[in-house]
């Protein structure tokens, strides 16, 4: 009798155990004016909390970008931050040195990535560290060896990827081994449910939901996601009082033990082994299609410049690059930019102009230190750049690089600007994907990746907003799309051509013979393309030649200015304003973070500008966001059996 | 005493070539000459007599008609023109006066041999008939020198078409059918009816052909397993011997030729002397290719012509020429006759994927439209439309260029469905072309494939046929002696698929050249007429000796 009155008090007794893990992150190359607002309105705000609340047994993720961020923006933050650690009863998770995802990445950049990412935080925070982060929460199976090797013993993943797995409910609520290779690393699961209450309902709800969890099996609640959602998705105030609050009634409430995953291991151990797939939060595995890697297939810009990515790591290796590389390599890695969910992400052109940025920084120190280009002023490479399984073609000059891309009409994907301080991608455009949520009345997603030298030929009443907004058939032409043949490679030149078709009505088409030889002068600094029209019937044809270019000339990260452009001198206009003029040659661009770039053709056409737009979901609500300058040359040519029209366009910076 | 030996035809170069059988009558007369024999072409003049002057002979009357005999004289062999009746026709081998051309041929045939003193011709020990069209002749010769020391009959089958011969052109070539006379089958003499030999070889021309001659000759070992034997049957097949063709192309000889023919224009161009073969290619491609003469390239039957430049569009003239490459890049060629045999259709379907992996190679397809081709020559005009960057179709004979196109060419493509032999193989070897073959006929004796013989191998095998093993092994092997003629390994490693041949690359960068080398020497040591002349003369003396046994026996 006396028996069982203990076991009920010590039941009683056994409080719910709570994990609370804060994520704290910034991606490389964000705004800084958005940047500062978050410092302020959020960091600001949960620092003093934490200066507050030091005696709790909270968790902490800082992420390698903000890290460096604040040690570069805010140095004073950062010594607080430090000392308030320092002082505090914080458990501080490690993680990837930039946030990246490491599912994306080949396994020595896991390792560093994991390596670098432990050794910043312990260095600017002064703290040794046990558990790691993991992007997304993206789970990598293949990581134990890897975690082990750097000294982690724990990662955070959701609850989600136990459930996928086959993992049953008491195990998804403890600590669980995973192994790989003979390796293993500890997994805490991030409960799902308390993600949609905490911080949106009442303390009380959050509360009695932790409450329900049984301490006396070794149960825990772990909420694990974004710092921001205090004072940057949520307004200022009201989380600054809600968290308060919640931290005060943690703080006394004598049924809740708040613990760190360090914490909980040492007390709890682990309830068994588990195998894990690839997966990560809900969310995420929604729009994902199941795998974060779909990302690239569903995004080409993404998978370009993951692609970039392993085309520059190739190129570091192979010229024994210098640590500082290395760096800039890494920093090219943070994950924001090659994917789409609920924020911008991909679709954000600063966070994919920062990768570039990287990647080419990376290169041009790689290049110096190879000497690559010693006693050539060119390399022409011919390679599956993208892995579709057709080749593209790279032509790299010590100040800039072009990436052709035959299978898609012969286009440049990529114009990699490598002037010191100005290291971007010309062609860093986005196109629009019909992205399920836009719904119908959505503008028309785009038929073709807006990128530069595409061939269409016009039917005659087509207008400018045709082009831009995609209106079916108005290119009667098959050559946007076409796969063009590398004709010729020669020292300096590339030559790409193709046999189109150009459909004046279903039954009849003329044969157009498109050659355009890329050459690219001046160190990099003049890209030339010539033209060459041919009209291949015994027939005349009277056609619409058109030669479309879309261009995002770099973008200031310190404001919000656009760039602007001039029409053969008439006048600057704002990146914003669609223009048609009918008769001009030269399209200059001009922006606040970049050089000037001349768009020229040899012969006067009828030349249209227009912003492009894409509309994307946010964390607060559709958004259309600036992508780049689309530019199309019109030609109006009438051509004798067999006849050619040339012309040639002229990218110069 | 000099031997003597007629050769009897339908074609002879250079007096009347339609195909390659033309070359094979000239070119083993003329190394048997050498050889001690005295050596004479027969052949129908085609309406072309009068052009070639030469001796008139005589005339002869038979029941068929009056033929008149001339005589031309080239590098030691007489050639015998045969005019009077059909035989004036110009269309060589037009189906509408096809028959009366072999009866009148026969007849007149067996008239000479008759009266060949009177004609001031040799009295031949041996005869070679070649192909189906002298099968009649030779059963006239046979008849006609039964019983008084006749000459050994040699049957040579180039490409056997399975004619069928019917009683009434045995008849109107007067041969009854109830003539009794030898066969030889198994080694042993019969006597047999016409009637019995037709119907014992089925009407089948060849095989008729096979069981009337003393030996029958063919074009190689291959053809002689895989297609004679069928036809023949064993018995007859045991009397068939192989004399393999040869060419009288010869390297040196090659580049001598071409350089005195565009010698002034090659100069000017490249600015070196003598070229080398990047620079003959970059001549032929940007500038011969589309300078042909005019007349060229000539297509004989005026109908034909006129179709093909109906249907003609950039890049081929108006009058079939057709324009330069504009780029330089890795030159295939191939040859031929548009017939299906030739499989230039699986050419036509590999291309396009060559071009996609290898979008700087360059096609020359130099082709001899024929009828019954047409639906060819439609896709191959297609082809050339499609592909302007890449692909020219030259659709008649461009002697002009032809040569030259062979010392510029990297590969040589010979997708034939069957081929007895495969002459094409052997120029394009000559001049130091590998090739990408169809492994069927004489070319897997002729070709050598680079899987099993490394560096001394002469080109890549293909199953016939298939459009996609064709693509590839020409990328490859387009792609191997670019890299290997240009040095640019990087560049062109990465488009070879074969483990081999890449590893042959890294090995010697120059591979390609050695692979060359192993063309040219590969002809000169077993493919020439002279060793065609050795083969054939051999079988001339067996069957003499098998002849002279038999009549002893009698």
């Amino acid at each position: 009798m006396r028996f069982y009155k203990v076991a009920n008090w010590i039941m009683a007794m056994a409080k719910s155990i709570f994990i609370f893990a804060l994520h704290f992150h910034q991606p490389v190359g964000q705004s800084l004016l958005v940047l500062d607002r978050i410092q302020r309105n959020s960091y600001e705000m949960l620092l003093s909390l934490l200066e507050r609340y030091k005696h709790l047994r909270l968790t902490l993720h800082f992420s390698g970008p903000l890290l460096r961020y604040w040690r570069d923006r805010y140095p004073e933050f950062l010594e607080r931050l430090r000392s308030v650690i320092q002082s505090s009863r914080f458990e501080v998770l490690g993680g990837t040195y930039t946030e990246s995802p490491l599912i994306l990445l080949p396994p020595e950049d896991k390792l560093e990535q994991l390596r670098r990412g432990r050794q910043l935080v312990e260095g600017l925070l002064g703290v040794s560290v046990r558990g790691a982060w993991l992007p997304e929460r993206v789970w990598d199976p293949t990581l134990p060896p890897l975690l082990e090797e750097t000294g982690y013993q724990y990662v955070l993943l959701d609850d989600e990827v136990g459930y996928r797995s086959g993992l049953p409910r008491e195990y998804v609520r403890r600590a669980v081994l995973v192994e790989y290779s003979g390796r293993k690393a500890g997994v805490l699961f991030i409960d799902g449910p308390i993600r949609y209450i905490l911080p949106w309902r009442s303390h009380e709800e959050v509360l009695s939901y932790i409450r329900s969890f049984d301490g006396a099996r070794g149960e825990y609640v772990l909420w694990g996601s974004d710092a921001e959602k205090f004072g940057e998705w949520w307004e200022r105030d009201k989380a600054e009082r809600w968290l308060s609050l919640f931290f005060y009634y943690l703080d006394g409430a004598r049924d809740i033990e708040l613990l760190t995953p360090s914490d909980y291991i040492r007390r709890y151990g682990y309830a068994g082994l588990a195998y894990l797939g690839p997966w990560s939060y809900d969310k995420m595995n929604e729009w994902s299609g199941g795998y974060f890697p779909n990302f690239l297939r569903k995004y080409r810009e993404s998978n370009n410049m993951h692609k970039r990515l392993m085309f520059t790591r190739d190129k570091l290796l192979r010229l024994g690059a210098p640590a500082e590389a290395w760096e800039e390599y890494y920093l090219a890695q943070c994950n924001d930019a090659y994917w789409h969910g609920l924020f911008g992400g991909t679709y954000i052109p600063l966070l994919r102009q920062a990768v570039y940025e990287h990647a080419i920084r990376a290169e041009k120190l790689a290049e110096k230190e190879g000497g690559y280009y010693l006693g050539r002023k060119l390399v022409i490479r011919e390679l599956d750049f993208d892995a579709d399984g057709s080749n593209e073609i790279v032509m790299e000059a010590p100040l800039a690089s072009v990436f052709l891309k035959p299978s898609d009409g012969g286009t440049v994907f990529e114009l990699d600007i490598k002037a010191d301080g100005f290291e971007h991608n010309l062609v860093n455009t986005m196109s629009r994907y019909p992205e399920p949520y836009l719904g119908e009345g959505a503008p028309r997603p785009d038929w073709y990746r807006r990128v530069s030298f595409r061939e269409h030929i016009w039917r005659r009443e087509a207008r400018l907003d045709d082009w831009v907004e995609n209106t079916p058939f108005v290119d009667s032409s098959d050559l946007a799309l076409a796969s063009y043949i590398v004709e010729y490679i020669g020292e300096d030149e590339v030559c790409l051509s193709r046999v189109g078709r150009n459909w004046f009505s279903p039954t009849s088409f003329v044969r157009v013979y498109v050659v355009k030889v890329f050459r690219l002068e001046d160190l990099g600094r003049t890209l030339r393309v010539k033209y060459k029209w041919r009209n291949m019937e015994k027939v005349f044809a009277d056609l619409r030649l058109s030669v479309e270019l879309s261009l995002s000339p770099r973008l200031p990260y310190d404001s919000e200015a656009l760039p602007t452009y001039e029409v053969d001198g008439a006048g600057e206009r704002p990146a914003t304003e669609r223009f048609s003029s009918p008769w001009a040659r030269v399209v200059v661009l001009r922006s606040q973070a970049a050089p000037r770039v001349v768009v020229e053709s040899s012969k006067h056409g009828e030349v249209w500008v227009s912003p492009l737009y894409t509309w994307f979901r946010t964390e607060k609500g559709l958004r259309s966001e600036y992508q780049g300058l689309g530019i199309v040359y019109n030609y109006n040519v009438a051509l004798n059996p067999g006849e050619a029209f040339e012309t040639e366009i002229r990218v110069s910076w | 005493m000099r031997q003597a030996v007629w050769m009897i035809t339908f074609e002879a170069a250079p007096l009347v070539k339609v195909g390659g059988l033309a070359e094979v009558p000239s070119s083993l007369a003329e190394e048997l000459s050498k050889r001690g024999w005295d050596s004479v072409v027969v052949l129908p003049a085609h309406g072309e007599a009068d052009r070639h002057g030469g001796v008139q002979l005589g005339e002869l009357s038979a029941r068929q008609g009056t033929f008149r005999f001339s005589r031309v004289e080239l590098r030691r062999v007489h050639y015998v023109l045969v005019s009077g009746g059909a035989l004036d026709d110009p269309r060589v081998y037009a189906e509408e006066v096809l028959p009366s051309k072999v009866v009148q041929f026969a007849v007149a045939i067996a008239e000479a041999l008759g009266k060949a003193e009177l004609l001031g011709l040799p009295k031949p020990s041996v005869v070679h008939f070649h192909d189906w069209h002298s099968v009649i002749p030779l059963l006239k010769v046979k008849q006609a020198t039964e019983g008084w020391g006749r000459p050994a009959l040699i049957f040579h089958v180039h490409l056997a078409v399975r004619r069928k011969l019917g009683e009434e052109l045995l008849e109107a070539a007067g041969l009854p059918l109830d003539w009794e006379h030898d066969v030889v089958v198994g080694g042993s003499r019969r006597r047999m009816t016409l009637g019995e030999a037709l119907r014992a070889s089925s009407g089948i021309a060849e095989r008729l052909g096979a069981l009337e001659a003393d030996r029958v000759v063919t074009v190689s070992r291959s053809y002689m397993v895989n297609e004679l034997s069928t036809l023949l049957g064993s018995e007859l097949a045991g009397k068939a011997r192989v004399v393999y063709n040869g060419t009288n192309w010869r390297y040196q000889e090659l580049i001598d030729e071409v350089l005195a023919q565009h010698g002034d224009k090659l100069r000017a161009l490249t600015g070196e002397w003598p070229p080398n073969r990047r620079s003959l290619r970059r001549y032929f491609l940007l500038n011969a290719l589309g300078a042909m003469p005019q007349g060229e390239p000539k297509v004989p039957d005026a109908k034909l012509y006129e179709k093909l430049r109906e249907i003609a569009a950039p890049p081929v003239r108006d009058d079939l020429r057709v324009e330069s490459f504009e780029r330089d890049g890795p030159l295939v060629i191939a040859t031929g006759r548009l017939a299906r045999q030739k499989g230039f259709d699986v050419l036509a379907e590999a291309i396009p994927h060559v071009v996609k992996e290898l979008g700087t190679v360059r096609f020359v397809l130099m082709v001899l439209p024929v009828w019954g081709g047409e639906d060819y020559a439609y896709q191959l005009m297609e082809l050339a439309r499609e592909y302007p960057g890449n692909v020219r179709v030259v659709f008649g004979a461009a002697p002009s260029i032809y040569k030259l196109a062979h010392l510029s060419a990297d590969v040589f493509a010979a997708p034939s469905r069957w081929e007895p032999f495969g002459i094409m193989a052997l120029e394009a070897m000559a001049a130091g072309v590998p090739l990408v073959a169809s492994k069927v006929g004489g070319l897997t004796e002729t070709v050598a494939d680079i899987r099993e013989h490394g560096y001394e191998g002469t080109g890549y095998f293909v199953e016939p046929g298939d459009p996609y093993e064709l693509a590839d092994r020409i990328r490859d092997l387009a792609a191997f002696m670019e890299a290997s003629s240009s040095g640019a390994l990087e560049r062109y490693l990465g488009k070879i698929s074969d483990e081999q041949l890449r590893r042959m690359l890294e090995e010697l960068p120059d591979s390609g050249e050695i692979i060359r080398k192993s063309c040219i020497e590969r002809v000169e040591k077993m493919f020439t007429w002279e060793r065609s002349a050795e083969l054939a003369e051999a079988v001339y003396l067996e069957a003499l000796r098998e002849l002279e046994g038999l009549q002893q026996r009698a």
